[in-house]
């Protein structure tokens, strides 16, 4: 008896184009396709694409309201003079670059604190989870009005606990400032969204696999080390998307500051948002030529940042892992 | 057989009719302003109740917006052709509108016999293309007032003078004294409003410059260097550093301004658009001065070798407009018609005691507040009226320069963030840059 390869299989020489060819192709449901997708692209057309479009179409015209609301292409006249002649974009630009660096670098390390120490099982942890996470609850416009008590120099919390403690000398009108107007927004959001920041960074620590805590411990890592060493490289790719998210947000600012301060005082917290807004609603124009160059700047800006800081934050994670 | 016909054409016609009416009943839309202000409110529906009653099966549905909150609604409304209201709020605040086309002409449609004249020559001006019409009806009308607690005065020794109007000198004294009293001297917030600081200086500028120059100085054809400027708003620096302003003032609303005013008596003077009455002459539960607050008036100070002495400040402000494009037109038109009744009028000047554009019966006004029209009276006997208001100067400026105007003097110098020489060098530079 022959043991071998029996002669009566064919070879098989047969391409992948040939097996294409002789399975029958399944007719795809375009009619399913459509009517589940269409109401869905229907909407991103017209409320993202579309506005989008006309943004980027408005940027390069200007409206002639003494010629009969005819649009006049101007081509990168908007930009230039954005870039060259706009001292009030530039102080706006900076406000919304400060708030959008110092944001996540106070936020994230709060958050993370915060996390430890509900992932510490401190008493009334719950309830701690429930009040930190409150705020983010809240919309703009209450936030704002709640802090602007907060802010009022009368008869407003933060100074009263100055006067209290007895540093009445220190009390002053917050948002009268645009030294101290700028960071008590910032304060504000770092106090709306450090509950967001804090679950998720709960969720990352307790997706941590104990193994590796254990086997640190066994090996004589204290807590401290147990923490930079093992807690914290891990929960990076979380930080790293908060950190981003918080960039973006923060570079967006817009209904917090039209709330607390319009901008004010003297353009102190005057963002690229506030200003959009300014221009293309206040300035008795109509012109929506000029505002849509500054989004669309705006948007370039943020884009390439985006891209920029996580291909630089990722890259870093690279290296150490 | 004859009878029987005739009773089924009759039939046929009354359904004709009947149908006719019902297909054209139109419910009209209404966005307005003032939505906490009940006195105006009152006059509102009275117009309301007047159209319905004359076109019957037609509506009115009046919405509130806050002014603010309404322009860019309106404005994405006009912009998408649908979504707007046959009749609004209108006034100076957004004089683009007339521009382009949203507003209807009312020039053959309002009863203008019962309108003051200086109202309608307000609205008339060039619209699309420079086609003259006339765009509002001028519901409203005020004068920038400087309002006073007559008691602290009186506690803190100050006498008006018989002219009402203190000298320049003298104006700081008072300001001392309530300022060292531990009150400000005026009561303003400008939290939400971007022109409630801008009345002081305004009226000083006005004071010493008359409005001509003022006119152009809005207009940016006469310089913020003006040594005349500089030492009127040196001046104005003064007052401010002598504690004329709450520390409060940015985080204060107008509404707040108001209950400094006159229930916390915190403050000596309010100055403020002669609609202050629409706010406070209401019961005190609903923001309304106290019962036994004493209010009196004052002209502006004057300021050494001024042209513009004895000058005050009166311009139309809430008025009504209606939209080019409503599908309604006439009717809409006829709700703007309302209003231009001496009636109304009359009913205007005694709910609200604020100064209308409508015609009025002086004699016919039935008013619980005719102290204050008498007060009013004695105080304006000599004033010169000009038409202009602190806050139309925003339609003379060109939207750059009332940007700085604002963040300049608005928040800048009474929150003493910046120096007089700054502010006016700022000024400057936007009027040249001619934005």
């Amino acid at each position: 008896m022959r043991i071998g390869p029996p002669e009566t299989i064919p070879k098989v020489t047969a391409t992948v184009g040939d097996v294409r060819a002789a399975v029958p192709r399944a007719r795809r449901p375009w009619g399913a396709i459509g009517l589940f997708l269409g109401p869905a692209l229907f909407f991103y057309f017209a409320f993202i694409i579309y506005p989008v479009l006309v943004t980027f179409y408005n940027s390069v015209h200007t409206l002639r309201m003494d010629l009969g609301m005819t649009y006049e292409f101007v081509g990168f006249q908007h930009f230039n003079e954005i870039l060259s002649a706009d001292d009030v974009f530039w102080r706006a630009a900076r406000n919304s670059m400060t708030w959008a660096v110092v944001a996540p670098i106070v936020d994230i390390p709060l958050a993370l604190v915060l996390a430890f120490i509900l992932h510490g099982k401190v008493p009334f942890a719950r309830f701690f989870r429930t009040v930190w996470f409150t705020p983010l609850l809240m919309s703009y416009p209450v936030v704002g009005v709640i802090w602007l008590w907060v802010y009022n120099y009368d008869w407003g919390m933060a100074n009263l606990v100055l006067r209290a403690v007895g540093l009445g000398e220190y009390a002053q009108a917050w948002l009268a400032s645009p030294t101290t107007a700028l960071p008590a927004l910032i304060l504000v959001t770092t106090w709306m969204f450090a509950g967001f920041n804090m679950v998720v960074m709960l969720a990352a620590i307790h997706a941590i696999p104990m193994e590796y805590l254990e086997a640190a411990r066994v090996d004589g890592a204290g807590p401290w080390h147990r923490l930079f060493h093992i807690v914290v490289p891990l929960l990076r790719p979380t930080m790293v998307n908060l950190a981003i998210l918080d960039f973006i947000g923060k570079m967006k600012q817009f209904a917090l500051v039209w709330v607390m301060t319009r901008g004010g005082p003297m353009w102190g917290t005057e963002t690229v948002a506030t200003y959009v807004i300014k221009r293309a609603f206040e300035w008795k124009t109509l012109d929506l030529g000029y505002p849509s160059a500054i989004a669309v700047l705006w948007f370039v800006i943020i884009f390439g940042l985006s891209v920029g800081l996580t291909r630089f934050l990722q890259r870093r994670e690279a290296l150490e892992f | 057989m004859q009878a029987k016909k005739s009773g089924v054409l009759l039939l046929a016609c009354v359904l004709t009719v009947v149908s006719w009416g019902f297909a054209h009943a139109a419910d009209l839309t209404w966005w307005s302003h003032w939505a906490t202000q009940d006195t105006k409110k009152v006059v509102l529906n009275e117009a309301k109740r007047r159209f319905e009653a004359k076109h019957p099966g037609n509506t009115v549905t009046i919405t509130y917006y806050e002014k603010k909150n309404m322009w860019p609604i309106l404005q994405a409304a006009f912009t998408a052709g649908s979504g707007f209201p046959d009749v609004f709020y209108y006034d100076i605040d957004v004089p683009e509108f007339i521009q382009t086309g949203w507003l209807a002409d009312m020039t053959e449609a309002i009863r203008w016999e019962n309108i003051e004249p200086y109202g309608k020559a307000f609205w008339t001006r060039p619209g699309p293309a420079g086609k003259m019409g006339t765009w509002a009806i001028p519901v409203e009308a005020s004068s920038d007032e400087i309002y006073f607690n007559k008691k602290m005065f009186k506690q803190l020794g100050i006498t008006v003078p018989a002219s009402y109007a203190f000298s320049q000198d003298e104006f700081k004294g008072v300001v001392s004294k309530c300022a060292k009293a531990g009150y400000a001297a005026f009561a303003t917030g400008a939290a939400d409003r971007e022109w409630t600081a801008l009345y002081i200086p305004t009226a000083l500028l006005l004071s010493k410059l008359g409005v001509d120059d003022l006119k152009k100085l809005a207009r940016g054809e006469l310089s913020w260097k003006d040594p005349r400027v500089v030492e009127t708003m040196k001046y104005y620096r003064e007052l401010i550093d002598l504690g004329a302003y709450a520390k409060t003032l940015t985080s204060m609303t107008l509404a707040d301004a108001h209950r400094y005013f006159h229930t916390e008596q915190k403050a000596c003077m309010f100055p403020v658009g002669s609609w202050y009455t629409g706010r406070a002459f209401v019961p005190p539960d609903k923001g309304g001065q106290p019962k036994d607050f004493e209010l009196g008036l004052l002209n502006y100070p004057l300021i050494k070798d001024g042209k513009g002495h004895g000058q005050k400040f009166l311009s139309v402000a809430g008025s009504l407009a209606v939209a080019a494009k409503s599908p309604n037109l006439k009717l809409a038109l006829e709700v703007a018609n309302a209003f231009a009744d001496v009636e109304v009028g009359n009913m205007w000047m005694a709910q609200t005691g604020i100064q209308t554009g409508i015609k009025t019966d002086p004699a016919r006004i039935d008013s619980p507040i005719k102290w204050y029209f008498e007060e009013f009276g004695k105080v304006n006997t000599a004033s010169k009226w000009v038409e202009l208001t602190t806050q139309d100067v925003k339609a003379l400026m060109k939207p750059g320069l009332w940007e700085v105007w604002v963040a300049t003097v608005n928040q800048g110098l009474p929150n003493r963030l910046i120096g007089v020489d700054d502010a006016l060098a700022k000024l400057e530079d936007a009027r040249q840059k001619g934005k």
